[in-house]
């Protein structure tokens, strides 16, 4: 059973604070939802987790194995990945070397699945990727491009995985084909998820936990199924 | 006697190409994977020239050995200059690098000018293969050589970037280095390994000009000025494009010189038009595609 905990003490962009304490627990196969508005400082918690917005106070560990001293790039090779938003891929390489890249620079110390492996399994997930193996990545639909960004860290074998917003720009009924995915992956992966969303609404059907943040403090922070069915809160947090 | 003359200077010219295509990719490597313009290129072949020349020379090494530890030479110091210099204005905007590449450059020059004085040498070596005589037509063993090692070095790169993890870390690094870094990539390695490689090439390509051009301080600075005019042509950051690139560029200048009246020290002239046609008329190479940021 592996367990990813996380904390970051605060984060600010030229003097101005956007994020105060945050902190985050999730179990293995559980999703844990970030939500807030827009501005609201998700995306700068998520990477002061990943370490790539200086922070105070960090802490990151996964199954008891202390992670707060890894550099960015050495996350991926223990088993924490972050997708960041905006569907970033890495625009002029193929779909192939993409997932062929993100299985390169994740093998660390951990004894990785072979690629062929790995990827059978991601085109499993989002069988575009294998019909579209050849394509330029740049030159992708932004859904496919958000479904090769999470199949690119499934790549890296991840305990946790880290989403920023998933859902931005995407169709309704991509954004649902989109989650029902995702569930199946921390279902079959086991992998625990924390995932940043505006998209309550899509959002409450699959995370096990959320936390609401609020100009970059913790307002509300519990099991979804509670916040769900308290009416105050949902109305007062959730606004549904 | 007209079409010998063209196909003798057709052949020269695509000897020429396989230096020319070597110094090229190593400095359209750095500059794709660190957006570094590394003006000091040249600077490496022309150490590399002289390391050769002096092994040579002074110690009997020869030419082909000296070409290997020129470039083991050239990478240490690519080595030195990545740790010790220029990963420190990696951050810093792109005069910063421009001008701190620049001044390595004529530091180098002026080092070498110090210390060799600025005289043009010549390495007496034995031709290291038989000429080849191909009807009236004669291609001096030297110029074979320098094909097939420029060529050696240059295919040896392309296949290093598409067929090696390492490779393939240093695409993802020049692709977007920050999602390169959210992947696992340590980018600052990969930005020191293109340099490591940059140096490596430079090194092999000056025991090249020393086989067949004259070793002088300011080598180095004749040749960059062509690798930009051919990494112009072949797209920015394009290794593909490098190698047509200098067969254009080395074509050009040696029909020049053989059928312009004393257009032999026009080689130079030929490379800035070409470099100032392509800018006006296809910024990203006549042969690169539009990239993607
Ligand atoms: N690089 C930056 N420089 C200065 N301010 C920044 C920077 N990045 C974010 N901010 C500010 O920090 C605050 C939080 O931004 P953040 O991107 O974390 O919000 P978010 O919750 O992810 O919003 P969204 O839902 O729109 O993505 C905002 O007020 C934003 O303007
Ligand atoms: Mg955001």
């Amino acid at each position: 059973m592996s367990r990813f905990v996380g904390r970051v003490g605060g984060a600010s962009y030229d003097r101005l604070r956007v994020l105060h304490q945050l902190d985050i627990a999730v179990e293995s196969g559980h999703m844990l939802v970030i939500l807030g508005s827009n501005g609201a400082g998700k995306t700068t918690a998520l990477r002061a987790l990943a370490g790539t917005v200086a922070t105070s106070g960090r802490h990151l560990a996964l199954d008891g194995e202390d992670l707060s001293g890894c550099a960015p790039w050495q996350l991926p090779a223990h088993g924490v990945v972050l997708v960041p938003d905006g569907a970033r891929c890495f625009p002029n390489l193929s779909v192939e070397d993409n997932l062929l890249g993100a299985h390169g620079a994740a093998a660390g110390r951990r004894k990785q699945v072979p690629y062929g492996r790995l990827r059978d399994m991601v085109c499993g997930y989002f069988p575009i990727l294998r019909d579209r193996s050849r394509q330029i990545a740049g030159t992708m639909s932004g859904g496919q491009r958000q479904m090769l960004a999470i199949g690119r860290a499934l790549m890296a074998e991840p305990s946790a995985l880290i989403l920023d917003e998933p859902s931005a720009g995407l169709a309704p009924i991509i954004v649902e084909e989109l989650f029902v995915t995702l569930a199946k992956i921390k279902r079959e992966t086991g992998c625990a998820i924390v995932m940043a969303e505006q998209n309550v609404g899509y959002a409450t059907h699959i995370a096990d936990h959320c936390v609401v943040l609020e100009e970059g403090r913790t307002a509300l922070s519990g099991p979804m199924a509670e916040v769900v069915n308290h009416e105050k809160l949902r109305s007062a947090y959730l606004g549904i | 006697m007209e079409s010998t003359l063209l196909v003798q200077s057709l052949l020269l010219a695509l000897t020429t190409a396989g230096l020319y295509a070597a110094i090229a990719s190593g400095l359209t490597l750095e500059f794709g994977v660190t957006g570094i313009i590394n003006f000091a290129h040249g600077e490496f072949v022309m150490l590399g020239a002289f390391l050769t020349y002096f092994l040579y020379e002074a110690v009997g090494v020869p030419p082909l050995a000296g070409m290997v530890l020129s470039g083991l030479a050239m990478t240490a110091l690519s080595w030195l200059v990545f740790d010790g210099f220029l990963s420190r204005v990696l951050k810093q905007d792109e005069h910063n690098q421009i001008l701190a590449t620049i001044g390595l450059s004529i530091l180098l020059i002026n080092l070498a000018m110090i210390a060799w004085t600025p005289d043009a040498r010549v390495m007496h070596a034995p031709p290291l293969l038989p000429p080849l005589q191909l009807g009236d037509v004669i291609v001096p063993g030297n110029n074979l050589v320098v094909l097939l090692v420029g060529i050696a070095l240059y295919a040896g790169m392309i296949w290093f970037m598409r067929h090696t993890r390492q490779g393939l870390l240093l695409r993802l690094a020049a692709d977007d280095p920050q999602l390169a870094v959210l992947a696992g990539v340590d980018v600052t390695r990969m930005f020191r390994l293109s340099f490591l490689i940059g140096g490596l090439t430079a090194g092999v390509s000056g025991g090249l000009v020393a086989l067949i051009l004259y070793v002088q301080p300011l080598v180095g600075v004749d040749l960059v000025m062509r690798a930009f005019a051919i990494v112009a042509l072949g797209g920015l950051g394009s290794i593909g494009g490098a190698l047509i690139g200098a067969v254009l560029l080395s074509a050009a200048e040696n029909l020049t010189a053989t059928f312009v009246p004393g257009g032999g020290s026009w080689g130079y002239g030929v490379a800035f038009v070409i470099i100032v046609l392509v800018l006006v008329v296809r910024p990203t190479g006549l042969f690169g595609s539009e990239r993607r940021a």
